[in-house]
């Protein structure tokens, strides 16, 4: 099989990032955009003819973000008191505006991002194809390019019944689904949102506070929020599928009042960062904490970070 | 953005390597000496204007930092690239680790050079670290003063991270590269520390990357629980393994660039472009717009010389220019 090649330019004119080609032309440029925006590489996934967003192409390096979002029947209501909005457009609001920081980084291409809903049961988020939200931070730029379209459509995926049955929270099943996304992004697929290709996640160098050491982190990062205590339809205990991992990668965020339950069981689940040696904890219990909700999601996305302090040590935005 | 050059005494007949002086009492024999094109191309990434933090104001220089250090015989070369989330205090940043760092090397060699010590690559770059550390643990040692002296030490403190056991750190890291090249046999030794790619031409064949890390150089600051003294500064890693560094021989062309540089990973350029060379690939580049935000810089050499012919690539992308 002869080989195809594929754009560089996430931006392409004629048809949304990936555009391939059969052959590769005289001076290595892409033929299609303007003269420099893209060069052609080599594509090495393998199958039938790829659509814009099922198929991530051959051997990119990429960072990944799993976003565990809680979308049961509570978060519709009111956030904070004296404030009307409701949590799910607090965490809409935030998730958008976090998210679109991100457009001007280095590589917005590789920032990967999986969008998952859960209550009762966890899936994925679909996009208006009817598939697995799973997008680059530049697809999500070119899709949605305002905060307020990003936040709309978040709103519209998490509200209640949209995506998954709102009635129970079965936290345990969520983590057991991001676990499995989370396992296939190590092998270098996607194969459980239906999206072909491979790819070699990132590694980012971390200086360990325990014994000075630098180790290689995976720019992967699960994200999960909830503003309830584990409740499943079958009363099953709450587990963390990734609490053995050396380091978790697992964030958590509490929606609510710090003396309730589910604040612990959050609390519980977070990883230890490596480089400060605190939980990767986050509780959101007041309107001022609405900053720290937006940065988080920033540096969530970006597959970086793990704690309040790495939070505060990473504002310089660039 | 050129890095520094610096401005030695001329030495021409004294090889620092303790070798025969090229060109000084050529044999019958000795092949002709060669030497090195260099270039140096940089852009900055568009978000600088605006990027303020605490009570400093960074609108200097961007996180890539390049340099080359010229002597008879060799050249010393150097690529850093500030990572760009980390924290900045006034006067310290990854940007300017990343400067410092060029600097500190490239002092070690000068120095080497100018006391007619071998070039001695793994020792050198050992003593330039050295060198960084100390730099910094000096730097701060004046500030720490000057904080005193106002009585805001205890403000200073609250910009660093607060860990788990009460202890404050703050960090800053940058990629580093780091190469030396004998210009009459070619022999290339380099240190590549972090993401920064380089592709090197030996002889006539095909382009090889070099290993790349996903460590970097880190600088540390950091007080223990209950303290408000001054942070203890360290370097990490302090001093590299001999095994870190790669020796590339008869090296014809080099091609170095930060991430910035393009979407294509050096990997997949190599991969996708390699038949056109060195040469080739940094003529494709050099047409590319950057997708990215990020800074770019690109450090390209080839050899020349009477003995010097590097083989035209086939499909080689024609030079053209983009404006």
């Amino acid at each position: 099989m002869s080989p195809r090649y594929v754009c560089s330019n996430p931006n392409h004119p004629v048809n949304k990032h990936p555009k391939y080609y059969d052959q590769m032309t005289q001076d290595g440029l892409c033929p299609d955009c303007e003269f420099g925006d893209g060069i052609l590489m080599e594509d090495e996934s393998s199958g039938g003819t790829p659509t814009a967003t099922r198929d991530i192409g051959g051997g990119a390096d990429i960072g990944l973000c799993i976003l565990m979002c809680d979308a049961s029947g509570s978060m519709s209501e009111e956030a904070f008191p004296g404030n009307p909005a409701s949590r799910l457009s607090l965490v809409a609001q935030a998730a958008a505006a976090g998210i679109s920081d991100l457009f001007e980084i280095s590589r917005p291409e590789t920032a990967y991002i999986a969008l998952a809903a859960f209550a009762t049961t966890p899936a994925f988020v679909q996009d208006s194809n009817g598939q697995p939200f799973v997008r680059s931070v530049a697809q999500i730029k070119q899709e949605f390019p305002t905060r307020r379209e990003l936040a709309t459509f978040l709103t519209d995926r998490l509200s209640i019944g949209r995506t998954v049955d709102g009635n129970y929270t079965d936290i345990s099943a969520a983590l057991r689904f991001a676990r499995n996304i989370y396992e296939g992004a190590l092998q270098g697929n996607f194969q459980t949102a239906g999206i072909s290709g491979n790819f070699t996640l990132l590694k980012q160098s971390i200086s360990r506070k325990s014994s000075g050491a630098q180790i290689a982190v995976d720019n992967l990062r699960v994200l999960v929020y909830s503003d309830g205590e584990h409740n499943p339809p079958d009363g099953g205990k709450l587990e963390n599928p990734f609490a053995q991992d050396d380091p978790s990668l697992l964030l958590s965020v509490f929606i609510g009042k710090e003396t309730e339950q589910g604040a612990n069981q959050m609390k519980s689940l977070a990883c230890t960062c490596p480089i400060h040696e605190l939980p990767g904890y986050f509780l959101i219990n007041a309107p001022e904490r609405y900053q720290t909700l937006r940065r988080l999601f920033r540096m969530a996305s970006g597959a970086s970070g793990f704690c309040p302090s790495c939070l505060s040590a990473s504002q310089e935005s660039r | 953005m050129f890095g520094q050059l610096f401005n030695l005494k001329n030495q021409k007949d004294r090889d620092p390597s303790g070798e025969p002086a090229p060109g000084s009492s050529p044999a019958v024999n000795q092949p002709p000496p060669t030497g090195y094109i260099f270039e140096l191309l940089t852009s900055p990434g568009p978000r600088k204007s605006h990027t303020e933090y605490g009570s400093a104001v960074m609108r200097e220089l961007g996180e890539d930092a390049a340099g080359l250090l010229n002597v008879p015989g060799y050249s010393f070369f150097w690529l850093a690239d500030g990572t760009s989330d980390e924290s900045i205090l006034q006067g310290f940043s990854a940007r300017i680790l990343a400067q410092d760092a060029g600097t500190c090397l490239a002092g070690a060699f000068a120095a080497a050079f100018e006391s007619g010590q071998p070039l001695h690559f793994e020792g050198l770059v050992n003593q330039g670290l050295k060198e960084l550390s100390g730099m910094w643990q000096e730097r701060f040692s004046s500030r720490w003063a000057a904080l005193q002296t106002a009585g805001e030490t205890a403000s200073y403190l609250r910009f660093f991270a607060r860990c788990g056991d009460g202890s404050l750190q703050v960090s800053w890291s940058t990629t580093f590269l780091a190469g030396l090249l004998n210009h009459d046999t070619g022999r290339l030794e380099i240190l590549n520390l972090g993401d920064s790619g380089c592709l090197v031409q030996p002889g006539n064949d095909a382009p090889q990357a070099t290993a790349m890390g996903s460590d970097r150089l880190f600088m540390l600051a950091q007080v223990p629980p209950g303290s408000s003294d001054m942070p203890a500064i360290a370097l990490n890693p302090g001093s590299v393994e001999l095994s870190r560094i790669q020796v590339f021989e008869d090296v014809q062309a080099l091609l170095c660039l930060t991430d910035g540089n393009s979407t294509v990973n050096v990997k997949k350029l190599l991969g996708d472009h390699g038949p056109r060379g060195v040469l080739g690939l940094a003529a494709l580049l050099k047409q590319t717009r950057s997708q990215s935000y990020d800074d770019r810089t690109i450090i390209l050499a080839r050899r020349i010389g009477p003995s010097v012919v590097i083989q035209p690539q086939a499909n080689a992308a024609p030079q053209t220019d983009p404006s």
